[in-house]
């Protein structure tokens, strides 16, 4: 019978290292995602994310089912993220590391030799629009999409991360996605 | 013709979380009115052109960096260690009060029966506030514990759980120097 989140985060609790090999196991990937889409910065966003895994290991005492595993790692991870972003560690890493740009994968891609490099420089540059466009929304916004679109959380996951209810997070999708629709329109016409 | 679409129901709509009755009224609307039907494909086409930005990939070395660094940084005393003191300090403040209280008893010229009458207790105890929800609490439904359940807002144990947000980790001194 598989276990639930909460009941690996129960056993880790409870002194079993094997639970956290399992958690780290299963969402290595989407907290690398999230934190990747808003520091978008790779060494950065690999570093924060291991942050957030070093908190849920020391906060595993603490830890209360109440709330769903991932409510509570991805508040945990929103809390590392933005914090890097407020105290400038972002300009930090700006300076001393390659340009953003250039770590973007899908730019860094197009060295690898491939059929079609033409495409790939296309795709990077849509890639590029649908961040900015990302980028320009309001940060609670921009957090509801990510959570929402990115990590396909559901809206009772989402809306204690953002501290609202979940008519509101329904409302703030929609002005999201409504906003986005309006600049990625250019996009959504013209398919790769 | 029906109302043209909600705001809040046309997420919900395209994620299929809504109820049979719902979609099949917006679905009605939506075979009626080409405004909102284009509306709905743009977002549709919105949702597809998002998945093309894609994140990067955590590094194969991820799960030994996490472990090292659990290693090399000692785990912090909890800022919400203290909390622990509770019970006893709790147990000192009733035995304080008591002595307090019985002192004030001896030196009292009214009579005992006297103090626990209701009136009296009344005048003495500060007015009790009423034990309203905060606004925040809204009755929306029990997937929002954690909001809308005022008393876990003054369970400290809950906080404790989110003090970890707040707890300075040490940066990556590795990462400082290059
Ligand atoms: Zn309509």
């Amino acid at each position: 019978m598989a276990k639930t989140d909460e009941e690996w985060m129960l056993r880790l609790q409870a002194g079993d290292d094997h639970a956290f090999d399992h958690l780290l196991g299963k969402y290595r990937a989407p907290v690398v995602h999230f934190v990747y889409r808003l520091v978008r910065e790779p060494a950065l966003a690999e570093e924060l994310a291991q942050e957030v895994f070093l908190r849920v290991f020391r906060a595993r005492r603490n830890y209360r089912p109440r709330a769903k595993f991932t409510t509570w790692l991805f508040r945990i991870a929103t809390n590392v993220a933005l914090n890097a972003l407020r105290d400038g560690r972002m300009r930090r890493w700006g300076e001393t590391s390659i340009d953003a740009e250039d770590a973007d994968p899908q730019v860094a891609q197009l060295s690898v030799p491939g059929p079609t490099a033409e495409q790939r420089l296309l795709e990077a540059e849509r890639a590029r629009q649908i961040r900015a466009a990302v980028e320009s929304l309001p940060e609670k916004q921009r957090l509801a999409v990510l959570l929402h679109k990115y990590q396909d959380l559901d809206y009772a996951e989402i809306a204690p991360i953002l501290e609202c209810s979940e008519s509101a997070l329904k409302s703030l999708l929609f002005r999201a996605y409504e906003a986005l629709r309006v600049k990625l329109r250019p996009l959504a016409g013209a398919q790769p | 013709m029906s109302k043209h679409l909600k705001e809040a129901e046309i997420i919900p709509y395209l994620d299929a979380r809504l109820s049979d009755a719902e979609r099949q009224r917006l679905d009605r609307h939506l075979a009626d009115c080409s405004a909102c039907r284009t509306q709905m494909a743009e977002f549709r086409a919105l949702l597809g052109v998002l998945e093309e930005w894609k994140a990067v990939e955590p590094s194969p070395a991820f799960d030994a960096a996490v472990r090292e660094r659990l290693r090399a940084q000692p785990e912090p005393l909890p800022r919400w260690a203290w909390l622990r003191l509770r019970p006893a300090w709790g147990a000192a403040l009733v035995v304080l009060v008591m002595v307090a209280v019985g002192l004030w008893q001896l030196t009292s010229p009214v009579p005992l029966q006297e103090q626990g009458s209701a009136p009296e207790r009344a005048q003495v105890e500060p007015t009790v506030v009423p034990d309203t929800a905060p606004e925040t609490a809204s009755a929306e439904g029990d997937s929002l514990e954690l909001l809308d359940d005022p008393v876990l807002l003054e369970n400290y144990e809950l906080l404790a759980e989110f003090d970890v947000l707040f707890e300075p980790v040490q940066a990556n001194n590795k990462k400082d120097q290059l």
